[in-house]
C-alpha cells in the first residue's frame, strides 16, 4: 500500500471517530438532574442573595444617591428585578424535583445550563464593579459613580437577558414535565407563560421600564410568591371562567399578551379601549396582569 | 392403528377441554366467605370493642388507644375496617358468569391481599398477647406498648390495602362508582354511599400516611413548628370524620335524564356533572398523592426531629432537597387536602 493511501485511510478513520464522538455527545440523553441541582445551587448564590452582595450594593446605592441621584431609581429597579428573578426561580425549584425527564427537558437542558453560565459570568463582572466602587478613594465622585453605574447597568441588562432565558427554559420544563395534578393546572401555565412575557418586555424595554417593573413585581408577588390561586384553581369555577376568557385573547385580538404588557404606562394599561372588548376578555386580562384575579 | 388414533384423539379432546376449563372457562373462586369470617373473628377479639371515635361508630375500636392523645390510631383504623365491613358481601360475584380478564384479576388480587391481611392480623394478635401481660406503667410497659403500636401501624396499612382491593372489585365487578356519566341508569342510593365511602377511604389513607408510620414513635414538642403542623393535621382529620359521619348532610348525587345524538339518533342517558367533576378531581388528586409519596420517602419526619433537631439547614446538608420535600408534605396536608375537603363539603356533603 502506498504512503498516500495509508495517510488517507488514517485520516478517514480519525474523521469517522470524530463524527461518532460528536453524534454521541449530541444524541446521548442528558442527565436532567444536572439542571435541577444547578437551579437549586443558583438560588442561593444569585445576585443579592448573600450578605456580601447586599452590603456592597447598599453601599453603591448610597453613593449613587449622593453623587449621581438621577440614577437612584434605576439602581432600585435593579434591586427589585434581582429579587423578582430569584422569587420565580424559587417557585420552579419547589417543583423541579418532581419533573419527569422527557423531550422538553432534554431540549431545554442546554438552554438552561448555558444561560446559567452566562448569568454567573455577568454576576462576576457586576460584583467586580461593586468591589471597585467600594474600594474607591479618588476624587470627582460624581463622574466616577456615574461611569460605574453605567458600566454596572450594562452588565445588569445582560444578566437580566440571560436569566430571562433560564427562567423561560425552566418555565417550559415546569409546564411539560411537572405532573399535572391539582396545583399544576391551566392557571399555573398561564401565570408561567405571562411571567416570561413580562421578563421579555423588561429585557427589551427602554420606555416605561419602571411602570412595567412595578406591575411585573406585583404579578409575581400575587401569583408566584403566594400560590393560593394556583392551589384553588381546580375548585374554583370563577377562576376557571377567567382563565378560559384570557386564553381566548390571542385568537380574538390576533396578538399575544406581550402587546398588552408593552402598553403599560404609569399605573395604566392602555392597550385598546374597553368598548372594543369582546366578552370581557380585555377586562379579565388587564385584571390578571395586575394581580387582580382571585379564586 | 385406526382404533389407536380414535382413542388418542378422544383423549386429546378431553385433555384440551379440561385445560380450557381450568384456564378460565368457569367462574373464579371468590373469597367472600373467608372475608366475612375474618372480619367476624376480628370484631370478637378482646382487643376490639364496639364503640365510636369522632362519632364514627365501629366494631373495630382498639380499647387500648381511646385517650385523646391516641385518638388518631382509631381514627386511622375505623375507615378501612368499616369499609371492609360494609362492602364485604361478595356473594353476588359467585353467581356471575363470563367475568372479563380485568374483573378476574380484581378478584384474584383481593384473594392475595386477604391472605396478607390475615397474616397481619395473626401478628397483631401475637403482639397483643405480649402487651396485655405488661400492664403496670413503667419502662417495660412503654416498650411493649410501642411494639404493639408498631404492629397496629402495619395492620392498618394491611387494612387499607385490603379495602382498596375490595373497592376495586366493587368498581370493576359490581360497577359501583363507575363513571356514571354515560350510564343508562341514575346513580342509586347504594352507589352514592359507596362513592362517598370510597372517597373517604382515600382521604383516610392520606391522614394515616402522615400520622402513623412516622409520628407513632416521635416525642415532639407540640408548641414547635413541627408540633403545630402535626396537631393541625390531627385536628383536620377529626373534623373530616365528623363531617363524613353526619348522614343528614349527604348531597343528592343522582343524575338527570338527558339525550344526546349518536349516529344521528337520539340516545337517552343520565348526565351527572357532580360525579364527573368528583371523578376528575380524584384523578388529579392521585397525581398529588404520587408526589406526596415521593416526598414522604425522601424526607423523614422522624429524622428531621430526632437526628436534625428540627433544623432544616442541617437536613439540607445531607439532602439538598429536604426543604422542598418538607414543603410539599406541608402543602399537601395543610392546603391541597383541605381545599379538597372544602370542595367535598359543597358537592358531596352539602355542608
Amino acid at each position: 500500500m502506498s504512503k498516500a493511501k495509508k495517510w488517507t485511510i488514517a485520516l478517514a478513520v480519525i474523521v469517522l471517530i470524530a463524527v461518532i464522538a460528536v453524534v454521541l455527545i449530541v444524541c446521548l440523553p442528558k442527565n436532567v438532574q444536572d439542571v435541577k441541582d444547578r437551579a437549586f445551587k443558583e438560588q442561593e448564590i444569585s445576585f443579592l442573595q448573600t450578605d456580601e452582595d447586599l452590603n456592597l450594593y447598599n453601599s453603591f446605592v448610597s453613593k449613587i444617591e449622593k453623587d449621581a441621584p438621577s440614577y437612584k431609581q434605576d439602581a432600585e429597579n435593579a434591586r427589585t428585578v434581582s429579587y423578582m428573578l430569584v422569587n420565580v426561580l424559587d417557585f420552579y425549584n419547589d417543583n423541579l424535583v418532581f419533573a419527569k425527564d422527557n423531550n422538553t427537558f432534554q431540549s431545554e437542558y442546554r438552554v438552561v445550563l448555558d444561560n446559567f453560565n452566562k448569568v454567573n459570568s455577568y454576576e462576576k463582572s457586576m460584583r467586580a464593579i461593586l468591589k471597585e466602587v467600594n474600594d474607591y478613594v479618588g476624587s470627582d465622585a460624581p463622574t466616577y459613580i456615574t461611569g460605574s453605574w453605567q458600566k454596572f447597568e450594562k452588565e445588569f441588562k445582560n444578566y437580566l437577558a440571560s436569566y430571562t432565558k433560564v427562567l423561560d427554559g425552566l418555565g417550559k420544563v415546569y409546564i411539560d414535565c411537572v405532573p399535572k395534578g391539582i396545583n399544576n393546572n391551566a392557571f399555573t401555565s398561564l401565570v408561567v407563560t405571562t411571567m416570561t412575557d413580562y421578563l421579555n418586555v423588561l429585557t427589551d424595554a427602554t420606555e416605561n421600564y419602571s411602570s412595567v417593573l412595578t406591575k411585573a413585581n406585583t404579578f409575581v408577588n400575587r401569583y408566584i410568591v403566594t400560590t393560593t390561586n394556583m392551589q384553588k384553581y381546580e375548585f374554583s369555577d370563577k377562576l376557571k371562567g377567567e382563565v378560559a376568557k384570557i386564553n381566548k385573547f390571542a385568537s380574538v385580538y390576533k396578538e399575544n399578551i406581550t402587546a398588552v404588557i408593552k402598553s403599560i404606562n404609569g399605573s395604566q394599561i392602555t392597550y385598546k379601549t374597553i368598548d372594543a372588548d369582546k366578552d370581557g376578555i380585555l377586562v379579565s386580562l388587564k385584571s390578571f396582569l395586575e394581580g387582580g384575579i382571585n379564586a | 392403528m385406526k382404533k389407536f388414533n380414535k382413542i388418542f384423539l378422544s383423549l386429546l379432546l378431553v385433555v384440551c377441554s379440561v385445560a380450557m376449563f381450568a384456564c378460565g372457562g368457569g367462574s373464579p373462586k371468590t373469597p367472600y366467605s373467608e372475608l366475612e369470617g375474618t372480619m367476624t373473628e376480628i370484631a370478637a377479639h378482646d382487643m376490639f370493642s364496639f364503640s365510636s371515635v369522632d362519632s364514627v361508630g365501629s366494631k373495630y375500636i382498639l380499647k387500648s388507644f381511646t385517650s385523646s392523645g391516641d385518638k388518631y390510631v382509631n381514627e386511622s383504623l375505623v375507615i378501612p375496617m368499616n369499609f371492609i365491613n360494609n362492602y364485604q358481601d361478595l356473594s353476588q360475584a359467585k353467581e356471575m358468569k363470563n367475568l372479563s380478564g380485568e374483573q378476574t384479576n380484581a378478584i384474584q388480587n383481593l384473594e392475595r391481599e386477604l391472605t396478607q391481611f390475615k397474616e397481619g392480623y395473626n401478628q397483631l394478635k401475637n403482639e397483643y398477647d405480649r402487651f396485655i401481660i405488661f400492664q403496670t406503667p413503667g419502662s417495660i410497659y412503654e416498650g411493649v406498648r410501642q411494639a404493639f403500636l408498631y404492629e397496629i401501624t402495619d395492620f392498618i396499612q394491611d387494612a387499607y390495602d385490603l379495602a382498596f382491593k375490595l373497592a376495586d372489585v366493587q368498581i370493576k365487578v359490581f360497577n359501583n362508582y363507575a363513571n356514571k356519566e354515560e350510564s343508562a341508569e341514575a346513580l342509586t342510593t347504594n352507589d352514592t354511599k359507596f362513592f362517598r365511602d370510597y372517597l373517604a377511604l382515600n382521604v383516610g389513607h392520606d391522614y394515616y400516611n402522615i400520622l402513623l408510620p412516622a409520628v407513632k414513635s416521635m416525642n415532639y414538642d407540640t408548641s414547635s413548628s413541627l408540633g403545630t403542623f402535626l396537631n393541625n393535621v390531627k385536628n383536620d382529620f377529626a373534623d373530616f370524620l365528623s363531617l363524613y359521619v353526619s348522614k343528614s348532610n349527604f348531597a343528592d348525587l343522582t343524575g338527570e335524564a338527558a339525550t344526546k345524538k349518536e349516529n344521528g339518533k337520539d340516545v337517552n342517558f343520565y348526565k351527572n356533572e357532580k360525579v364527573t367533576s368528583l371523578y376528575q378531581i380524584e384523578n388529579k388528586l392521585k397525581v398529588e398523592r404520587d408526589m406526596l409519596e415521593k416526598s414522604l420517602n425522601e424526607f423523614s419526619l422522624y429524622d428531621y426531629l430526632e437526628k436534625y433537631n428540627c433544623d432544616i439547614d442541617s437536613y439540607n446538608k445531607v439532602n439538598a432537597y429536604a426543604q422542598t420535600y418538607y414543603n410539599q408534605i406541608q402543602v399537601y396536608y395543610l392546603t391541597t387536602l383541605k381545599n379538597y375537603i372544602t370542595y367535598l363539603r359543597t358537592i358531596l356533603f352539602r355542608s
